[in-house]
């Protein structure tokens, strides 16, 4: 049960799939709006214009008719940009999101051809270009403030808990912190009650598949308690940090995905075992896209091994029946 | 102690700082075995096979040799030699012991054994780590680990962009470099204070 | 060979069937090393040194000898060569040039480009063709890494032949390696773009080692 490419059709189906993301998104730039004004949200914009551009031109280069359909390219835009921080300057967005469309998706044939996760390329890109402006994130004492929409240089900036973790190897935020987003960290690692629900509506609308989100997020978890003093520690690692938005809206692209369910759980815990590995041994304080870029190359392998589980289940309940 | 280093030391050249990708020892074999997908295991299984039996016989070489200038200058070529003659030892016995496999898979010894991959391990060890000699066997099984993993994702990439979508300016060698140059991205994920 | 052929078959070697854009060889030297334009200038010239005597000399005298031994004897011969040119390298010109090459040249000897170039002229012998072909992979190889060599050493230093230019902004990563990979992959598809014609090798170019 080994399906092939593409794997989003420009059609009722996929749209529906990127509308939903799209307004998961809208909420979380809702509730970025509450925390910092209007700063992020014109960082979203910036990066789902660059993105749209990049793919028009795309679409002239290859003389190819425009698919006014097509959100995807929106969707890639608002995805660069809630990886970043709220005081990332407007540039930084749309560098990423070039990126993302120009060589990562474009170049591999378009929507629902791409080999990896282009938000997640994009995010990578910056992160190794331009390394402090993806770790400087404005203090909680600024939250529900809103951030000046330019010159944003003087700004108290802070790193992030992962970055936190990174250098002392504690974390000093509690629950309360981590639900109600009291915390610093890129736009979109909101609230985790935000994201939770999010994750949620695109269970039930089936635009996300749970086993990917549930296998990556439960074997992150339990290697991050090998790597925490605590259980309380390891699952505010895990929410707190980038990993928990990228479970639901990054990990779940279903062109970069598995396609059978037990692939899915293989794929989601072979890319939790990349991200803790990544962050045991690394020095970048946010590794989750560079780990995700890794994950993408084996989800080809991880289909066919799914494939192979479920024909030789298949197999078995076929000859139960008859014998 | 001597394991967990030779442990990290196989990771390192795998995962933290895959020898194929940052360095690109390798890469050109990479991409040009990819015509025949089942044999990439048996390719990988070759280099293997010459790069920890290079690095057994090349490191105690190195080691009665010395470090003086002249003996450096000429420690590739010696390495060369050393492969030459593991290719000639390893063809002679394959073909005596397991013919079958030979007459299917002789045209892979030579490859295998003059790789950039195989050298450049047996420098490398040499030139840059100070480690011992099972670490070393580490690092080359590492290095081999990690082009196999690279050839089955590599292997994935071309069946997946043989569509009608792809652009004709990519097709063929240059969406594989794109492919390879992104995923030497994802490894950066693991930049840190190991190296080789 | 007539003469007329001369000029199609060596552009088209360097250019449409580029050993680097087209066919994936010889990429290890230009990943690693080619953040300088001395560097880049460097290897061709030592691949150039060692792959046109090569390439006659197996056209001349590949067929006379067993098939098993070709490999390690061309291999052993470019390493010979290679070493020498080191030496000339570190003597007459640069020793920091040497030094930052010490680790790459003598694997150009195992470099995909001699055993897919100077191996395939064993059998057929024709060394008007094997020198001409060798000078256009020289030359292709050349091109494409003094062009990304300068690219790189723009893009990372803001020098050319460590001279420094002035820039607006320099990436000191586009001397890592992925740099390498993307600009690679990028050139390769804008030449496919330009000359209109994707190009695959064929299973059976894999090299005369393979035989």
């Amino acid at each position: 049960m080994t399906k092939h490419a593409p794997f989003i059709h420009t059609g009722e189906r996929s749209v529906l799939f990127q509308l939903d993301v799209l307004l998961m998104l809208a909420v979380l730039t809702l509730i970025s709006y509450v925390f910092y004004g209007w700063r992020p949200v014109l960082l979203i914009l910036c990066g789902m214009a660059c993105a749209t551009l990049c793919e028009l031109l795309g679409c002239l280069l290859r003389r190819r008719r425009i698919d006014p359909s097509d959100l995807s390219c929106a969707v890639t835009g608002a995805l660069v940009a809630m990886m970043m921080s709220p005081t990332a300057p407007y540039w930084l967005p749309a560098v990423a999101a070039a990126f993302a469309v120009l060589l990562v998706k474009l170049p591999f044939g378009g929507t629902g051809r791409n080999l990896f996760n282009p938000a997640a390329a994009g995010v990578a890109f910056v992160t190794v270009l331009f390394p402090a402006y993806m770790t400087s994130f404005p203090a909680a004492s600024l939250n529900m403030q809103a951030l000046p929409l330019t010159g944003t240089a003087e700004l108290q900036t802070v790193t992030s808990p992962a970055g936190q973790w990174l250098s002392s190897g504690t974390l000093s935020l509690t629950w309360g912190d981590w639900l109600l987003g009291e915390f610093s960290g890129p736009i979109g690692a909101a609230a985790g009650i935000v994201i939770a629900a999010c994750a949620i509506y695109l269970f039930v609308r089936r635009t996300a598949a749970p086993s990917l989100t549930l296998s990556f997020l439960l074997t992150c978890t339990a290697g991050a308690r090998l790597l925490c003093q605590d259980w309380q520690q390891a699952l505010l690692l895990i929410g707190a940090t980038p990993i928990f938005f990228a479970s639901v809206f990054l990990l779940t692209d279903p062109v970069t995905s598995p396609h059978n369910t037990p692939g899915r759980i293989l794929y989601g815990m072979a890319a939790a075992g990349i991200v803790l590995l990544m962050r045991r041994y690394c020095a970048y304080e946010e590794t989750v896209c560079f780990a995700l870029l890794l994950a993408n190359a084996t989800a080809p392998l991880f289909d066919r091994l799914g494939g192979l589980l479920l024909r030789r289940l298949d197999s078995r309940r076929h000859r139960e029946v008859e014998g | 102690m001597i394991w967990r280093e030779t442990l990290l030391c196989f990771l390192t050249a795998a995962l933290l700082q895959n020898i194929v990708l940052s360095t690109g020892f390798g890469a050109s074999m990479l991409l040009r075995t990819l015509h025949r997908s089942r044999d990439t295991l048996v390719f990988s299984l070759l280099l293997m096979l010459f790069a920890v039996s290079t690095v057994l016989l090349a490191y105690p070489i190195d080691m009665a040799l010395g470090t003086s200038w002249n003996i450096k200058l000429l420690r590739p070529g010696i390495v060369v030699a050393i492969t030459a003659v593991l290719y000639g030892l390893f063809s002679l016995l394959f073909r005596h012991l397991l013919p079958r496999f030979y007459t299917r898979y002789g045209r892979f010894f030579p490859l295998a054994a003059f790789n950039n991959l195989v050298i450049a391990v047996a420098l490398i060890i040499n030139h840059r780590a100070a480690v011992t000699l099972l670490p070393a066997v580490g690092i080359a099984l590492g290095a081999c680990a990690g082009f196999l993993f690279l050839s089955l994702c590599t292997r994935e990439c071309v069946d997946r962009t043989d569509h009608p979508d792809m652009p004709y300016a990519f097709r063929g060698m240059p969406v594989s470099l794109l492919y390879l140059g992104i995923l030497a991205l994802g490894f950066m994920g693991f930049a840190s204070s190991y190296s080789i | 060979m007539k003469r007329t052929s001369f000029l199609p078959r060596f552009a088209e070697t360097v250019f449409l069937r580029n050993i680097v854009l087209m066919q994936g060889l010889g990429l290890c030297p230009i990943i690693a090393v080619s953040t300088n334009l001395k560097y880049g200038v460097a290897l061709t010239l030592c691949t150039a040194a060692v792959l046109l005597p090569t390439s006659l000399v197996m056209s001349l005298a590949g067929r006379h000898l067993p098939s098993r031994l070709r490999p390690p004897l061309y291999t052993l011969g470019a390493t010979v060569l290679l070493l020498g040119a080191g030496w000339l390298i570190n003597r007459c010109i640069s020793h920091e040039l040497y030094a930052a090459l010490y680790l790459y040249l003598p694997l150009m000897a195992v470099n995909t480009i001699f055993s897919f170039y100077a191996g395939r002229y064993e059998v057929h012998g024709r060394p008007g063709h094997a020198l001409l072909d060798a000078l256009a992979a020289s030359c292709g190889f050349g091109l494409v890494i003094c062009l990304i060599s300068c690219l790189r050493e723009l893009l990372a230093y803001g020098t050319l032949w460590d001279v420094p230019l002035s820039v607006p902004f320099t990436f000191s990563q586009a001397a890592l390696p992925f740099a390498g990979f993307l600009l690679l992959g990028l050139m390769g598809g804008l030449l496919q773009r330009l000359t209109g014609r994707p190009f695959n090798a064929a299973p059976g170019e894999e090299g005369g080692a393979a035989k």
